[in-house]
């Protein structure tokens, strides 16, 4: 099973943004290799839904932060053994035939170009091979979670297996002769190339695991725990912001008698910014990383669907609320079919009138309540909607972000508190304006 | 003085944009030349705020619109023959000559092509201006009594001078001989250079005036009557939106007696449209154009302010509710300086809770409502029309909303009163969104 979402999340929370590496993503693409990179966008494309991945992940990426671990290769050599090894062409095969005075002719005017490449291949090959065993020898199991004993375990076996024993004696000095890089060749680019692309794809694990140790190490990051009771339960403490400068901390907790929170405050007082924190935090704790909390205990979700910049290109009243309408179909759809949904809808139904959205609020609001074992945050302008809630259900938790008024000017403190927002501030700007009295003046 | 309004205002109406293929610019731009587009845009930029100079360039419209005129060349003829009189040449006589010389004799001796680019635009000029010269002379006959008379007897007298007698002489026995086109050639393009380049320009504006006379006749469209500013009146009979054919039309009459007009309706009613419509007719009528109306006279207004499907911007977060805020004080102290204004409020505050919004709204209309200008005010909030409606300055009208089975049906003509109807709840309920949640239906 996987953990479901879908553009419109990973859009919301930028999890992928444009490449300016002000993302989600970004804080963590610390990877020394492209194949490092690439394993890491995986695993923010598809988060983990079970409890071994996720423990494995982090009990990996823990043992490498305790031990101060660093990527063991030299990043250059990967580019040059993947391009080696995508060459299967067996006209480039080297045989000891060839080693004519024809070839060491062409060696000595430097003309055999692709000796060359294919020789350079086969001696970065071989030393990655013999890298990755003194790496694992020196590696020491003391600490380490038994799921990633069984990878490493897998390793040493592949290095252990018959065609690769040699490389225990290789000290890989020197430059390799014509002889020795035709038996090498043969070996890395045919006989087993599956084998040595399986031990570079835990070479790039590595990678991943090493830089996400030292990501954690430098944004304070911390662990999640999953909690295995049958119940749903979510307890945060000092979640922020990943990409926020100085963020507020704040914690939440949801359990099924309080599994939706009525989200209330001014526009800038930072509704958006506490919803995509969790959000973001519930996603990374599913791919078993490092989080942005001082402490979290989390019952494993099975997928996640927020709203919060829903595209309104059409650029008219109605066609707005129809987009809103739509998601919320999909989305109503999704929560009927799965237990344990994380949804967040920012703002909503701002796409219609405010009397349209009070009376629509109160009625999805309600039905969606009844859903115990789901989580939702639903942030809304129209806070008259909450008092009516009150009375029809009781999980619902409600909490708001304040507003403070420096004389005219409002300040916000990022707090999380509890009850509805008692802020009014639009009538009192629109008299800071004195709009009614440059009419009677 | 100019007739003020803002980027929102164009955009909400969608007046301008050369781009864009159902601007109310692209409706009328139906010019041949480059340079009449020049001038539309020109006009488009620049609606007028003086009675008269409205009244007399609506006159021409209408003048024109009744000689069911087509220009006579097209516009890659009419390309030619600019490009050929915009060419540099001397104004001496005898200098000019000299290069046609010159040009002749290279053309000879190394096949240069100057001479004959020259002789052959010469020669589609004549032609064109010769056909020019018809029209103008069409024009001028019909032109007594309309305030084009005068320019169209200056062109049609320019035309007939002497000078030109011998190039239209000349047109039975093309090719030119090296001697008349030298002749000519210096009429055309040293000769008479400012007068032909006035030509010109007043040959673009008649392609503007066929153009947008042309699509009011053919979209049945009328020419509004305009009255002083101190009458404060809007007076339109059917009127409708230009973009849309065979759209429902309406009544409205805003006056200084009573100058808000409060509009209710659901959100697929045609509120937008018929705020638009009302807008959009003000603002053609300021530029003379002709109107999608059936009738209407309107008092000059100093300009216009809308906000129509303002989209919340949720990234602009509370500064785009405070922008909103700024930009009705913005208005209120234009209105406040006695200027006479069209505003248009579309759902005033929508970012912000029901109870500011709606207290926002009673407010600020109250507010307006005791000045002058005209203001169509549209909102859901029944409960602020309550409030209001003791408020002798205020005319209400809704436009209904009619379900049928459980689908809505529109009729887009406005009634007497306040409605609250809404379908947010009703497009909920229709695409079962409820039921899908508590799994009742899957």
């Amino acid at each position: 099973m996987s953990f479901k979402t879908d553009t419109q999340t990973i859009n919301d929370l930028r999890i992928f943004g444009d490449n300016t590496g002000k993302d989600i993503f970004g804080i963590f693409n610390k990877t020394r290799t492209g194949g490092g990179a690439k394993l890491l966008k995986d695993m923010f494309s598809y988060p983990l839904a079970t409890a071994s991945e996720i423990e494995y992940r982090v009990n990996s990426i823990r043992f490498f932060m305790k031990k101060k671990i660093t990527f063991p290769f030299s990043s250059v050599i990967f580019d040059t053994i993947e391009f080696y090894l995508s060459n299967t062409d067996e006209r480039s095969r080297l045989t000891v035939q060839e080693n004519n005075l024809k070839r060491k002719l062409d060696q000595m005017v430097g003309a055999d170009v692709e000796y060359q490449q294919l020789q350079q291949g086969v001696s970065d090959t071989l030393h990655f091979l013999i890298g990755l065993d003194k790496f694992i020898l020196n590696l020491g199991d003391e600490g380490m979670g038994s799921a990633l004993k069984e990878v490493l375990k897998k390793v040493s076996t592949l290095l252990n297996k018959d065609p690769f024993v040699f490389i225990k004696n290789a000290d890989g000095a020197g430059k390799l002769n014509f002889d020795k890089t035709v038996q090498y060749d043969e070996l890395f680019r045919f006989r087993s190339r599956n084998d040595i692309l399986k031990l570079l794809r835990y070479a790039y694990e590595i990678d991943v695991f090493t830089a996400v140790a030292d990501v954690a190490g430098s944004e304070n990051f911390t662990f999640g725990e999953v909690n295995q009771q049958a119940e749903n339960s979510i307890d945060i403490e000092g979640m922020f912001h990943p990409l926020v400068p100085n963020a507020v901390s704040n914690d939440l907790k949801i359990d099924e008698d309080n599994n939706m929170i009525f989200l209330t405050g001014a526009n800038m007082a930072g509704k958006s910014t506490f919803m995509k924190t969790f959000c973001i935090v519930m996603y990374l704790a599913h791919m078993g990383f490092p989080i942005p909390v001082s402490r979290m205990r989390f019952s494993i979700q099975h997928g996640m669907f927020t709203t919060i910049n829903l595209a309104d290109n059409l650029n008219m009243g109605f066609s707005h609320f129809y987009a809103e309408v739509k998601r919320l179909k999909k989305v109503a759809e999704a929560v009927n079919n799965n237990e344990r949904l994380i949804v967040v809808f920012d703002e909503l139904f701002r796409g219609t009138n405010v009397k349209d959205a009070y009376e629509a609020t109160i009625a999805v609001v309600e039905a969606f309540a009844t859903k115990r074992k789901c989580t939702f945050i639903i942030s809304t302008h129209i806070i008259e909607a909450g008092e009516v809630l009150k009375e029809r259900s009781n999980n619902i938790r409600y909490l708001y972000l304040p507003t403070i008024m420096n004389s005219d000017m409002p300040e916000y403190t990022y707090m999380i508190k509890e009850g509805i927002t008692e802020d009014r501030h639009g009538m009192m700007i629109i008299q800071n304006e004195q709009i009614l009295d440059i009419l009677k003046a | 003085m100019e007739f003020i309004t803002d980027r929102q205002t164009l955009d909400d109406l969608n007046i301008t944009g050369r781009y864009k293929s159902n601007s109310i610019y692209s409706l009328f731009n139906k010019t041949i030349t480059v340079g009449g587009g020049r001038q539309l845009e020109q006009l488009f930029l620049n609606p007028l705020i003086d009675v008269e100079a409205i009244n007399e360039r609506s006159k021409v419209f209408s003048f024109f619109g009744n000689l069911y005129l087509n220009l006579p060349f097209d516009s890659k003829e009419f390309e030619n023959t600019e490009n050929y009189l915009l060419t540099p040449t001397n104004k001496s006589r005898w200098v000019a000559g000299f290069e046609r010389v010159k040009n002749k004799f290279l053309h000879t001796v190394v096949n240069d092509p100057t001479h004959v680019v020259l002789q052959e635009g010469l020669e589609q000029t004549i032609v064109l201006f010769h056909r020019i010269k018809t029209m103008m002379e069409k024009i001028t006959e019909n032109s007594e009594n309309t305030p084009y008379h005068d320019t169209a007897m200056r062109w049609n007298n320019f035309l007939n001078a002497a000078k030109f007698q011998p190039a239209w002489e000349a047109m039975v026995d093309f090719p030119l001989s090296f001697q008349k086109m030298m002749r000519f050639d210096y009429v055309f393009r040293s000769l008479f250079y400012e007068e032909i380049r006035e030509l010109l320009e007043e040959i673009y504006k008649i392609d503007v005036y066929i153009a947008v006379s042309t699509v009011g006749r053919e979209r049945g469209f009328v020419y509004a009557n305009a009255i002083e500013k101190k009458y404060r009146q809007l007076e339109l009979k059917g009127v409708g939106h230009p973009g849309i054919a065979g759209a429902v039309t309406n009544d409205v009459t805003i006056d200084s007696e009573k100058n808000v007009f409060f509009l209710t309706g659901a959100n697929m009613a045609g509120k937008s449209t018929l705020m638009k419509s009302i807008g959009v007719a003000l603002y053609l009528a300021h530029m003379g154009f002709p109107v999608s109306a059936e009738h209407m006279k309107f008092s000059i207004h100093d300009g216009m302010y809308t906000s129509i499907n303002v989209s919340d911007n949720l990234a602009k977060g509370y500064s785009h509710f405070y922008a909103e805020v700024l930009r009705v004080k913005d208005i209120a102290k234009q209105v406040a300086s006695n200027k006479q204004l069209l505003v248009i409020f579309d759902e005033l505050f929508k970012g912000t809770n029901v109870k500011d919004a709606s207290d926002g709204t009673v407010a600020v209309v109250d507010a307006f409502s005791k000045r002058n200008s005209s203001y169509i005010i549209s909102t859901h909030i029944v409960e602020a029309g309550e409030l209001l409606k003791d408020n002798d300055r205020l005319f209400f009208k809704y436009l209904p909303t009619i379900v049928v089975g459980n689908r809505p049906t529109y009729t887009y003509t406005l009634q007497e009163g306040i409605t609250d109807d809404r379908q947010g709840m009703m497009i909920i309920e229709n695409e079962n969104i409820l039921d899908i949640i508590k799994g009742d239906n899957v």
